[in-house]
């Protein structure tokens, strides 16, 4: 996933201006990291660079005069060719829970207190997301965010139980 | 084959509670229906006087009857076989699908459920036959003197038929009984839908009706030149139709209890008779043929005891007997109907143990099954008493004598027995209901 | 004040030890998930805090009063007068439409037909599922079950609910209406409730976990 299949996506409805573009990302990616405008601002020229984008005018509402951008034909067959492909499922383990359950196990010998502690700081965050989505007004876009985040705190809960099953099963095998 | 036989046997020794439950009442059955067979022959067997006190026996001239009697007893029999068949069956059923999934042939699956009942058929047979023999031999030399010269002997060919009959019966019911299920390895169970009873079925009562006033009148008891008799005749066409489809019977009943229930436990007892009458109707038929039976009894007992005032032991013996044979239909029929209990405890097990962990008291649950034993059974043996007093209106109206008055407390007597054996079968329930709502049902299949 | 509190609660199944000495305390109004693995005693734990079942050994507190020593017929009392329970797939009578089913525990509490039928269509329709009031169980959807059955558990006000997994049989979105419908309504008669779940999601729906693991706490975990 880059910033600029994403700009590129949101230019397809119309034409909009960088200002318009950071805020629309924000809002409809609730939850994702908000974009910075120079990142943004940077984007958009690397894009007309490639003649992904062009630009098609200036805009004034209540502000500085703001250059409007437009996709070409060439940008929409780049979002086209980006939505045909698919994420690469999870190529590489990099989550740091992996990590400190190995860790605990090797430096303290289990990981149980860990996984105790864990478990109640993931279940704390779901109730905020659940709270969230049980909460009057929110809009599709939070819900899907909020379901989005709670499937995965929960496949890692998920996972953190079978790691504990596994530790206890192996612990009881050696001493046995 | 042999290798047919030792999944057979694999499979008998791997069945649940219920199954092995199952085949012991078949077995029970089987004996049952064998004593009853067998006890027939003997009585064909008889020759000469003898003792009046065997009473219709002791004849030869209503030896013939006697015989007739003792083998339509195992049409109780025959009601409780059949409610003990679909006892577990959904149990049976998967097993079956699955053994058609392990790569049984239908007909080889087709065999293993006719070698399942054949085996019980089998056990009970052989017990029934030996026990009956033993029996009768140890009241042979108790109660005739030596010297006789009635030959009471159960005579070998006879018995070995009755035993065949029973055991042939059996094998087929078993093979036909897996019919709906063999046709899909699935481990759903695909039951072809239960057929709703022909149209033309509803309508046998009427030459059925007729037929029964025709050999009535033509037997002299119904004289139908009368008006009465002819308003009669009409009312006892609509009985024997009414008692022919005694599920329709259930269900109206069920319906007019449910519609007017005020208490959850009618409710409740009204809905299961609806949703499923099938098993009332049948078993009760079979009590409503007791219970008419019995009415006509009485009604026959009255002109004896008004024409000859005779208390002989022949016929006192007789009404005894008679009366011993309908209590003894009733009471197999009433198991029928235990065994039902049980097939809708299983069923409705984890429904139940739910009403009762959300504070439904266990004793409204036994009152529900009580309730549905009333409410089926009140209107068939009503019904069915009052077609056995109907001719009494005619008789009475012309022969006018105390005596008559009799079969009407014999009536109620009998439809008293009827609905009594249901109450008694929901009564008998208890310990199974007790053990169906056990929180262990809770837990989560 | 209508605490539940089970003390150092244990209850064996033949050989299988169920509980082993657990201890638990639930405040009026709270809402606690009991979590933990299959087999680690959950649902034996409900069935022992809602009186269903007693234990062998330890005591079991309801508002005030120890409930564990009580008889069948005033446990059964109580669950029916304080106490709303829901299962895993309803577990209706399947011979009754969804507004008898409902209307039940009213019947059996001694109300007439015609008010218990009213106050049931009542809420049926709290429920959303007023459209298939006269629809037989074996009609309805896994989720318009359990709205049933979850009607039929609040038809009585209960002080505290009992929901042994309700939300097993069904998909997140249906399973999360079934959860709002149970919650909102115990908010506002605020009743207790306890819900036994093995998914996390469910778990996130309440103020706090109760985890189990082989019959006791693992730990409780405050919010």
């Amino acid at each position: 996933m880059s910033i600029g299949h994403i700009l590129l996506g949101l230019l397809t409805e119309r034409p909009k201006h960088g200002y318009e573009l950071k805020r629309e990302h924000d809002e409809r990616l609730p939850g994702a990291k908000p974009l910075a405008y120079g990142q943004v601002y940077a984007t958009l020229q690397r894009l007309q660079r490639d003649g992904k984008v062009a630009i098609s005018g200036t805009a004034q509402e209540s502000g500085p005069e703001r250059t409007v951008y437009e996709i070409t034909g060439e940008g929409t067959a780049d979002v086209h060719r980006w939505l045909a492909e698919i994420e690469q499922p999870a190529p590489f383990i990099s989550s740091p829970l992996f990590a400190r359950v190995v860790l605990a196990l090797v430096a303290e010998g289990s990981a149980d207190g860990y996984l105790l502690r864990q478990r109640s700081a993931h279940l704390e965050r779901m109730r905020e997301l659940t709270a969230r989505k049980s909460s009057a007004g929110a809009s599709v876009g939070e819900l899907l965010a909020a379901d989005y985040a709670l499937h995965h705190l929960d496949a890692d809960l998920r996972w953190m139980e079978t790691a504990r099953q596994r530790i206890d099963e192996l612990t009881r095998e050696i001493r046995a | 084959m042999s290798s047919l036989l030792t999944v057979a046997r694999m499979l008998s020794h791997g069945g649940s509670r219920a199954e092995r439950t199952r085949a012991r009442l078949m077995a029970a059955g089987a004996m049952l229906a064998t004593w009853f067979l067998l006890g027939a022959a003997n009585v064909l067997a008889l020759r000469g006087r003898l003792n009046e006190w065997l009473g219709p026996a002791s004849d030869p001239g209503t030896r013939r009857g006697t015989a007739l009697a003792l083998g339509l007893l195992i049409l109780p029999v025959a009601a409780f076989l059949h409610q003990v068949s679909r006892l577990a069956s959904a149990d049976r059923e998967r097993r079956l699908c699955a053994l058609r999934l392990a790569g049984a042939t239908p007909a080889q699956v087709r065999l293993l459920g006719g070698l399942e009942t054949t085996r019980s058929a089998l056990i009970g047979t052989v017990a029934g036959a030996a026990s009956y023999v033993l029996l009768q031999s140890a009241a042979r030399s108790l109660l005739l003197d030596p010297g006789s010269p009635a030959d009471v002997a159960v005579p070998p060919l006879l018995c070995a038929a009755a035993m065949a009959i029973v055991i042939v019966t059996a094998a087929v019911s078993g093979l036909l009984s897996g019919r709906q299920v063999v046709a899909t390895p699935l481990g759903v169970t695909l039951r072809t839908a239960r057929r709703r009873p022909r149209r033309y079925v509803r309508w046998l009562g009427l030459p059925a009706g007729l037929i029964v006033i025709v050999v009535l009148s033509g037997a002299g008891v119904l004289p139908l030149t009368r008006p009465i008799t002819t308003v009669l005749a009409g009312a006892m066409l609509l009985t024997i139709g009414l008692l022919l489809s005694p599920s329709s019977l259930v269900r109206l009943s069920a319906r007019v209890a449910g519609g007017r229930a005020r208490s959850a436990e009618t409710l409740l007892a009204a809905r299961a008779l609806q949703a499923d009458p099938r098993p009332w109707g049948r078993t009760l038929s079979v009590v409503g043929l007791a219970v008419t039976i019995g009415s006509v009894a009485g009604w026959e007992q009255a002109e004896i005891l008004a024409t000859r005032r005779a208390t002989e032991p022949f016929w006192l013996s007789s009404f005894i007997l008679v009366d011993l044979a309908l209590l003894v239909g009733i009471a197999v029929a009433g198991s029928a109907l235990f065994v039902h209990h049980a097939e809708y405890l299983l069923e409705n097990g984890p429904m139940l143990a739910t009403l009762q962990a959300a504070g439904t008291p266990e004793t409204a649950l036994r009152r529900v099954l009580t309730r549905q034993a009333l409410i089926a059974a009140t209107p068939v043996c009503t019904l069915a008493a009052l077609l056995g007093v109907l001719p009494l209106g005619a008789s009475a109206a012309v022969r006018p004598n105390v005596w008559y008055l009799w079969p009407l407390p014999h009536a109620l007597l009998m439809a008293g027995l009827g609905v009594a054996a249901a109450i008694l079968a929901a009564t008998c329930s208890r310990r199974r209901l007790h053990r169906s709502v056990s929180p262990v049902r809770l837990r989560t299949e | 004040m209508n605490t539940l509190e089970a003390r150092q609660v244990e209850k064996a199944f033949g050989r299988t030890h169920a509980l082993r000495g657990l201890s638990a305390k639930i405040e009026p109004g709270e809402i606690v998930a009991i979590t933990g693995p299959s087999g680690s005693g959950k649902s034996t734990l409900l069935h022992c805090l809602s009186g269903i079942m007693r234990p062998e050994t330890g005591e079991v507190h309801y508002a005030g009063e120890r409930i564990d020593t009580l008889d069948e017929a005033a446990r059964t009392k109580l669950r029916r007068e304080h106490f709303g329970i829901v299962f895993q797939f309803g577990r209706l009578v399947p011979e009754l439409t969804a507004v008898e089913n409902v209307a039940l525990p009213l019947l059996f509490d001694g109300h007439g037909r015609e008010e218990a039928t009213t106050v049931a269509r009542a809420w049926l329709e709290e429920a959303g599922a007023a459209d298939v009031a006269d629809a037989r169980p074996a009609e309805l959807s896994g989720g318009q079950l359990q709205r049933v059955a979850v009607a039929r558990a609040l038809i009585t006000s209960p002080k505290v609910i009992f929901a042994d997994e309700p939300t097993g049989a069904l998909d997140s979105v249906a399973g999360e209406r079934v959860l709002s419908l149970l919650l909102g309504a115990a908010r506002v008669n605020s009743a207790t409730v306890v819900i036994v779940t093995h998914d996390n999601r469910v778990a996130a729906y309440a103020d706090r976990e109760i985890v189990l693991r082989d019959g006791v706490t693992a730990g409780e975990v405050m919010a």
